[in-house]
């Protein structure tokens, strides 16, 4: 049973991930390809992974992907937020028990690597071709780059939030 | 630094470089003829970019919604989407092994070998 201050935590943490979802939809995108952005929500999906239960932040995770189709109002992009988010978070629950917080930069880009390869894999299926494939050493390099940026942010939320 | 954390760092720096040399390669610019187009996995039209007189294509998929494909001077893109995204067509005209790719129509266009 969920105590009501973790309840309220994560309700508070899905719709701060939520705004600065739709704050980064408004921007100008990054590069043409799809996939190639920031994702600066992740930075509260790292920070969930540290600081609660596996349940619980698949929970927000889970809120997050299906509002988020909700306000961007593309469900078509659903399945692929989905899956990516989903093999996201199994892989970083895993990594969490090797990684410890110092190093949750490190967490962080592997999580990457895992949105962008379930991304992938959906893709495959879903085209049913390989031909996306190409997309997938780009994805890649800057989902490195994306998710050391949002690791480390959440680092230092997690160092902030500990003083007090 | 613990050893888990020394490999996962070794395996994901290795990840990185092939990706970014995989990158590079797949991210050159290419000058091939030959073009086809891919819907749900079945070639809907092989081209000669060359030869095609500058013209628009118009393909829809099983759901209603449509590409426009606009072929001109020897180039190809996709000129309009009724997606909300429109990714497709922000990636302008085909110019390397990456293809265009429209994934809520299932589309493909990439360069061919030959005819």
């Amino acid at each position: 049973m969920m105590n009501t201050k973790r309840l309220t935590e994560l309700s508070l943490l899905t719709a701060t991930a939520l705004i600065v979802f739709i704050i980064e939809m408004r921007l100008p995108n990054l590069s043409p390809i799809e996939g190639v952005k920031l994702g600066l929500a992740n930075i509260f999906t790292v920070y969930a992974v540290y600081k609660f239960s596996g349940k619980e932040v698949l929970l927000m995770v889970l809120t997050r992907v299906f509002l988020g189709a909700v306000f961007s109002s593309n469900f078509s992009a659903l399945i692929y937020s989905l899956s990516g988010a989903l093999l996201c978070l199994a892989g970083m629950i895993l990594l969490k028990k090797i990684i410890s917080q110092k190093y949750i930069w490190l967490c962080s880009i592997f999580g990457a690597v895992f949105h962008n390869t379930g991304q992938i894999i959906t893709a495959v299926v879903m085209m049913r071709s390989f031909s996306v494939v190409a997309y997938y050493p780009i994805l890649i390099v800057s989902g490195c780059i994306a998710g050391a940026f949002t690791g480390l942010v959440a680092g230092f939320v997690l160092k902030r939030l500990e003083r007090k | 630094m613990t050893k888990s954390v020394k490999i996962c760092i070794a395996v994901i720096v290795l990840i990185f470089i092939s990706a970014l040399i995989l990158s590079l390669v797949l991210l050159q610019k290419k000058d091939n003829e030959y073009i086809s187009i891919v819907q749900d996995n079945k070639v809907l039209y092989t081209l000669n970019l060359n030869t095609t007189e500058n013209k628009t294509i118009r393909i829809e998929d099983n759901n209603g919604g449509y590409n426009i494909i606009e072929i001109l001077d020897g180039k190809i893109r996709i000129s309009y989407a009724d997606c909300p995204d429109k990714t497709c067509v922000n990636m302008g005209f085909l110019s390397s092994n990456m293809p265009i790719v429209c994934l809520p129509h299932k589309l493909v266009i990439k360069y061919n070998d030959e005819y």
